[in-house]
């Protein structure tokens, strides 16, 4: 055994005084707080601002599922990633690569659905007013506010985990929170159009994932 | 963080080798004996018999079995109880994966990069103790950690490119100077051979700057600046490949 004849060593002394028991992370727990919170964040929204007049109508269309169904599958996807990365041990590149290609496809994917549906619908005529910008800076703003608490939330989970990826989980964990932001949002705002929603709701989801991006990692060293 | 805590308390401590090792030897005894019992019951009683039979017959093939373990040195076993807060496996863990990280560092790192890489490491195992799933084998964990850390040294040895004296380097001894940071030696191969020849020259060999600028016949600046791109760019290499030993 060579423990018996080491030398003693000042900073594992030093570690060892610090000690103290820990919980082991589980992932299955931060996903139910993560789910926890978007879920009161959407009750709470619905009960401030109100779910779309319209939503039985809007129920007919397959704009309006494409507009709540693809952000929860990006969200979904997004934070499997980010908690998922924070274990040491899951992050060689080998066995996290298929689930980020995933989720690299499934954006893209996302915004194909829309145009073809666009497509079904009308031509380019008119552009300016089917993007309805008095509108659309407010679901802008919508989707940003309704991203800070899950984007904080992650935040914090992703500061007590260990991810050997920084960057990829920063990225992961903004995308997440914006996403279900939009999922969130998707209630209230009455717009199906897939352009309107592509620039608006994709713009700030874009916009959150960037800032996550670059500030969480510098947040999150170990 | 709690890394800064820890170093700060390391800095203001000192060293202090006056340690209840007896008693400590106690505990950590009885523990590897713990250890041993969980471990066989891990196997399960599938691959038990055979591998106690094993022991008997052939102590060569028992060793191989014992490569396959799930947790061959009991490590996994030791953190579980650190994370209960059981302080004697604690210390004979990291007592334990010190000689490991270091032979993992002087692989792959330069000379005098090693000792702040194994320090790094230990205080990040440390900090991060509790994202180690039970559960699971402990091996990657660890891996993981060294790796992200290796990564992360590679590119510090970059940004400072060249403002180390040289003489915080090991004296040169021709035996280690060859075996030392083969895997180092190995990944330089990707590089431009501009890049690679100062990172040899420079952070293995332990050449001034200047003497490297002159050996080589580029100037002082672009030495530092083929340095610092040239480990930014191993360090980017390694961060999306698998670990290349």
């Amino acid at each position: 055994m060579p423990t018996e004849f080491a030398p003693p060593d000042p900073l594992i002394d030093a570690l060892v005084a610090d000690f103290h028991a820990v919980t082991p992370r589980q992932w299955r727990r931060e996903a139910a707080f993560v789910a926890a919170l978007v879920m009161a964040e959407l009750l709470f929204f619905l009960t401030m601002r109100g779910a779309r007049p319209d939503m039985a109508d809007a129920m007919a269309t397959p704009a309006m599922w494409w507009k709540i169904l693809s952000p929860a599958a990006i969200a979904l996807l997004a934070v499997a990633a980010a908690l998922m990365s924070l274990d040491p041990a899951v992050t060689t590149p080998r066995r996290t690569a298929p689930l980020w290609w995933t989720i690299g496809l499934a954006a893209p994917l996302a915004v194909a659905a829309g145009w073809v549906i666009d497509a079904g619908a009308s031509g380019q005529a008119a552009l300016l007013a089917r993007l309805d910008w008095r509108a659309g800076v407010d679901c802008l703003f919508g989707v940003v506010i309704l991203a800070l608490p899950p984007v904080l939330a992650l935040g914090v989970l992703v500061r007590r985990g260990a991810s050997t990826q920084p960057a990829r989980t920063a990225a992961a964990a903004g995308l997440a929170a914006a996403a279900f932001a939009a999922f969130i949002f998707a209630f209230h705002c009455d717009h199906d159009d897939p352009l309107y929603v592509m620039v608006w709701y994709g713009g700030a989801v874009a916009g959150i994932t960037l800032l996550s991006r670059l500030i969480l990692p510098r947040l999150s060293r170990w | 963080m709690l890394p800064c805590r820890i170093r700060a308390a390391f800095q203001v401590s000192g060293c202090n080798p006056f340690l209840p090792v007896r008693e400590y030897m106690c505990t950590s005894a009885r523990q590897a004996l713990a250890n041993d019992d969980q471990r066989n019951a891990m196997i399960g009683n599938v691959v038990q018999f055979p591998a106690v039979a094993l022991r008997f017959a052939a102590p060569n093939l028992s060793a191989m079995l014992t490569a396959f373990q799930p947790d061959p040195h009991g490590w996994g076993a030791l953190m579980l109880a650190a994370q209960r807060g059981e302080a004697a496996p604690y210390r004979r863990l990291l007592t334990e994966l010190r000689p490991w990280l270091l032979g993992y560092f002087k692989r792959r790192l330069p000379p005098a990069a090693v000792e702040d890489a194994v320090q790094e490491t230990l205080i990040a195992i440390h900090a991060k103790r509790h994202t180690f799933d039970p559960d699971r084998p402990f091996g990657p964990w660890l891996a993981g950690i060294a790796r992200y850390k290796w990564i992360d040294r590679l590119r510090i040895a970059g940004r400072h490119a060249a403002d180390e004296l040289p003489d915080t380097l090991s004296s040169p001894d021709h035996e280690s100077a060859v075996t030392s940071a083969a895997a180092l030696h190995g990944l330089l191969a990707m590089l431009k051979p501009a890049q690679a020849e100062v990172i040899r020259l420079v952070k293995l060999d332990g050449l001034s700057v200047e003497e490297a600028a002159t050996r080589t016949g580029q100037s002082v600046a672009l030495v530092k600046v083929n340095i610092h791109r040239g480990l930014g760019r191993l360090a980017r290499y390694v961060e999306s490949h698998a670990d290349a030993d």
